[in-house]
């Protein structure tokens, strides 16, 4: 790492006169292993190096960023980021502000028990063989596919108010998942979560627990028994998310809409804007009393933790609902100021040469009493939604459809028959306002999600999920053409 | 920028290596320059810049794969190194994968402007401010971004031969906004000069006050009347679901087992051609292979999906030239797909309309429902209107869509003559050129 490269760069700032300005170094490494129908599809080993300067200069903003550390190189995009900061300067009538902080020095790194780099890659392409084998080992699955995803992320964050921060990231994950058909007719099952890796911030360990060989027989044999399934009933019910389409559900329907930099319509050109206006702050009824969310990035194996965010402002935990009533935004030092308060530190950006923006870190529904078993033992009649298969949400956030792979029938507190091609759909408060109860925390799980999509450029976060299952009441199922 | 010299003189020297049977190197890079804005004023201001070089290393048939960012010489000669361990590992496994050898293809000319790559930030600002400030004067505000850059592809042969690429860009898409309304209008180019931003801003600002007010629709079936950004999305989910191999090969796409069988319309035909002059050209895929014209759909007709050279050995044919990038699992993809235009003048679609609902654009497609199939749901957004006899008669609240886009396809009475290119370089490579449509009875579940 160029520490003192980056420091001099913060003191030629300073001298050029930007009110503030932080530096970013971040170093990247990739490792994706992907196994489709027994062939070897990638095995790909990627490294990602470069700096980001973000300078307030004139009373705007601008950046600029770079890979090569020559003196001329480094002195362009300093000018560059000032010479945009500039421009802004001649539209914009109002001059940005952004309040002081006390500098912060840090060392952080993550734990993990195994450093996945250090795993062999006969070890990793025999997990995922094995596991392909596994799914194969019926004619009537046609795509098996398992993949395994290592990142390694250091930084270091430099500021000219004197913080000083290095933080070191190690996640591991993976995914598979299974397609059975006959003759047109086509169903997926997925395991732990759909369509790309589970994440942690943990080692390889973290893929010995996951346990694919274990976990692929009855994934396998799910994507089978859908293709003989009636469709899912359609009509008005009682549901019961499992604990990963309800970490999707608040990801999508609270986790985004409490983005205070969405609120103020930083966004609306393209992830858009949010129901959860301003005057909504503090009183407004977004769910039932069994409704508490957070936003945790202390959170241990979280993949939205970490000791400072990329304004230099510390982890916290926050309440964004609390038993029901809306009560916090996720916020950056300069939009926290439209709620009077100071930023709860939610500002990243997944690369170096892109900006940071205010983005989800662990964003979890609270645990309530009755366990999994006891909260389908107390419905009469309903459907259990397992693992997300679509999702749809509008640009305010309030209207949602979302399909999970399977639904499992609930009738007099037994789980019956599984129904194919499940849908949900609702409008945002209603659904949380129906929500009759949470599992317990024994039923929860840390999920990790490597694709949470903002900006413009557009940026993939790592976000994460403490989330177990959840009981809604009177919801819509079955919209289908 | 780097000129293709100068990478030429860096990369292809790794291919000739005595200590692998093949080596191919593939290069891209991307620098943008985005002035995005909300409210009317700038809040996101920056130069963006990166680039990657895969090395792809072949030994006794391994295929190793890594990449760096960096084209110094020691990073360059670790990476390369490191794909080449890849390839020593001894492993037991099927990998049917090779480096393609190919003949250069010829630079395409014309699409590379100075002036758009070399805009400034303060003659974005410039522009940006004269809209701000006009449309203050009607109580709108935009939200949007402006951008120019500058892509380029270089891919090199085991046989040191290299096809290069270049092109600008420039886009504006603009959000106008007062109250609840909302309108959308953009427009891309390899041209910065002929983006002409006032021009979108009257459209934008135009369609905005003709939103102010809205009135709701019952969920049900409604004729409509889809501009070519919300085609685009469509076609965009089309590609990823159901365009490429490996959804083929995997049997989850909609053209699984249906080449030369209807599988919509005969008023719809898509093909992807990486040279079609009015896509943003990408005339060789990430193998180097050449982009060949392949129809998806012709007339109605299932046709064949894209191939690279990995999947077209599985389903034992020919590459189409649509690897993707090497490091990729989506499959091989389209990016230069066109749907080919009808004979209808857009004005008369709207002006020959009883009654129909005009979507400007679409939010968060998923096409995740029902694959083959292609069974999708989304919003409406940002430009809502009820046609009655022929005008313009409420602007509409949002709505929801969920529907099959092939039998809906199959419901087209119209497709316009005019056709638009749309892009979104800050998002995605690759580029859709699409008309309007008008389909008959089109689901909104709510």
């Amino acid at each position: 790492m160029k520490k003192n490269i980056l420091r001099a760069m913060i003191h030629k700032l300073k001298s050029k006169g930007a009110l503030y300005a932080d530096i970013r170094w971040v170093r990247k490494q990739h490792e994706n292993i992907s196994v489709f129908n027994r062939g070897l599809e990638n095995l790909s080993h990627h490294i990602d190096e470069g700096y980001g300067i973000r300078a307030l200069y004139n009373g705007a903003w601008g950046f600029a960023c770079g890979s090569i550390f020559s003196e001329k190189e480094i002195e362009k995009n300093i000018r560059l980021a000032l010479e945009i900061a500039r421009a802004s300067s001649v539209v914009n009538k109002e001059k940005a502000i952004f309040p002081s902080h006390p500098a912060a020095h840090a060392s952080y790194t993550c734990g993990y028990e195994i450093n996945p780099f250090e795993v062999s890659v006969e070890t990793k392409l025999h997990y995922l063989f094995y596991t392909n084998e596994i799914l194969l080992q019926s004619p009537k699955i046609k795509f098996a596919q398992s993949t395994l995803d290592f990142y390694k992320t250091d930084k270091f964050f430099v500021n000219t108010e004197g913080s000083e921060i290095e933080q070191s990231f190690i996640e591991s994950g993976g995914f598979f998942e299974v397609a059975a058909s006959e003759g047109a007719h086509i169903q997926k099952r997925s395991f732990p979560i759909s369509h790309h890796s589970q994440i942690r911030q943990a080692g390889y360990e973290y893929i010995k627990e996951l346990n694919f060989p274990e976990n692929a027989p009855r994934i396998r044999d799910e994507a089978i028994i859908l293709l003989g399934a009636p469709d899912a009933p359609t009509g008005e019910t009682t549901i019961i998310l499992d604990g990963y389409q309800t970490a999707l559900q608040v990801h999508e329907s609270c986790g985004h809409p409490v983005e205070l930099d969405r609120v103020l319509g930083a966004e609306l050109s393209y992830a858009g804007g949010s129901f959860l206006t301003l005057e909504k702050y503090g009183k407004f009824r977004y769910g039932s009393k069994h409704v508490t969310i957070s936003a945790d990035a202390t959170l241990s194996g979280g993949v939205g933790s970490f000791a400072y965010d990329d304004e230099g402002i510390k982890a916290q935990r926050i309440e964004l609902v609390k038993h029901g009533i809306f009560s916090d935004y996720l916020t950056s030092r300069e939009t926290a100021l439209a709620v009077k308060k100071e930023s709860n530190g939610c500002m990243r950006a997944d690369s170096w040469n892109h900006i940071p923006l205010i983005r989800m870190t662990n964003i979890n529904l609270e645990p309530g009493k009755p366990s999994l078993p006891e909260l389908i033992a107390d419905t009469k009649e309903g459907l259990y939604l397992c693992t997300n298969k679509s999702w749809s949400i509008d640009d305010l956030r309030l209207n949602f459809q979302f399909g999970t792979e399977i639904a499992w029938q609930i009738k007099n507190g037994k789980l019956g028959r599984a129904y194919k091609n499940p849908v949900y759909a609702s409008t945002t408060p209603y659904f949380w306002n129906n929500c009759s109860a949470v599992a317990n925390k024994d039923s929860a799980y840390l999920w990790g999600i490597p694709t949470c999509g903002k900006g413009e450029p557009g940026q993939a976060m790592h976000v994460g999920h403490l989330t177990g299952p959840a009981r809604f009441e009177k919801i819509t199922v079955g919209i289908k053409r | 920028m780097i000129t293709s010299g100068h990478l030429k003189e860096r990369l292809a020297p790794f291919t000739k290596t005595k200590e692998a049977d093949k080596v191919g190197v593939v290069y891209f890079r991307t620098g943008l320059q985005v002035s995005r804005f909300a409210n009317s004023s700038i809040h996101q201001h920056l130069s963006d810049e990166n680039q990657i070089v895969y090395f792809r290393v072949l030994l006794d048939n391994r295929m190793g794969l890594a990449s760096t960012n960096s084209l110094d010489e020691q990073n360059l000669t670790e990476t390369f190194k490191k794909a080449l361990r890849m390839a020593r590992l001894k492993l037991d496994i099927r990998e049917n994968k090779t480096i393609v050898s190919f003949k250069p293809l010829k630079t395409s000319t014309g699409v590379n402007f100075k002036k758009t790559t070399h805009t400034s930030a303060l003659s974005r600002a410039e522009i940006l401010r004269k809209l701000f400030t006009d449309a203050e004067d009607m109580k709108v505000t935009f939200s949007g971004n402006f951008y120019n850059g500058l892509t380029q592809l270089a891919v090199i042969s085991p046989e040191g031969k290299m096809n290069y690429q270049d092109y600008s860009f420039a886009g504006i898409k603009l959000i106008a906004a007062r109250g609840e309304s909302s309108a959308y209008a953009s427009r891309v180019d390899y041209d910065i000069e002929k983006l002409k931003p006032q021009e979108i801003a009257g459209a934008a600002i135009e369609k905005c006050l003709l939103g102010l007010k809205k009135t709701s629709l019952e969920p049900g079936c409604y004729d409509v009347i889809l501009e070519p950004a919300a085609v685009a999305e469509l076609i965009t989910w089309l590609n990823y679901i159901g365009f490429g191999a490996k959804s083929v090969a995997g049997e989850t796409s909609f053209l699984y087992n249906k080449a030369g069988k209807r599988v919509s319309g005969k008023r719809v035909s898509i093909y992807d051609y990486g040279r079609d002059k009015f896509t943003f050209i990408l005339p060789f895929d990430f193998e180097g292979v050449s982009r060949e014209k392949t129809y998806l759909i012709k007339k109605g007709i299932a046709g064949q999906p894209l191939r690279d050279s990995y999947y077209a050995k599985l389903l034992k044919t020919k590459s189409s030239g649509h690897a993707n990038f090497p490091d990729d699992v989506d499959g091989p993809l389209g990016h230069n797909l066109v749907m080919e235009g009808g004979t209808a003048p857009e004005s008369q679609i709207i002006q020959s309309t009883k009654k129909a609902i005009l979507i400007t654009r679409f939010h968060y497609i998923n096409g995740f429902l029902d694959t083959p199939r292609a069974l999708m749901t989304g919003m409406t957004r940002d430009g809502t209107f009820l046609i009655e006899e022929g005008r313009i008669k409420c602007a509409l609240k949002d709505m929801r869509f969920t529907e099959s886009i092939l039998e809906a396809f199959s419901r087209i009475t119209r497709v316009s003559k005019e056709r638009k290119l749309i892009a979104d370089h800050l998002e995605t490579l690759g580029s859709i050129y699409a008309p309007s449509l008008y389909i008959k009875d089109f689901t909104f579940t709510s």
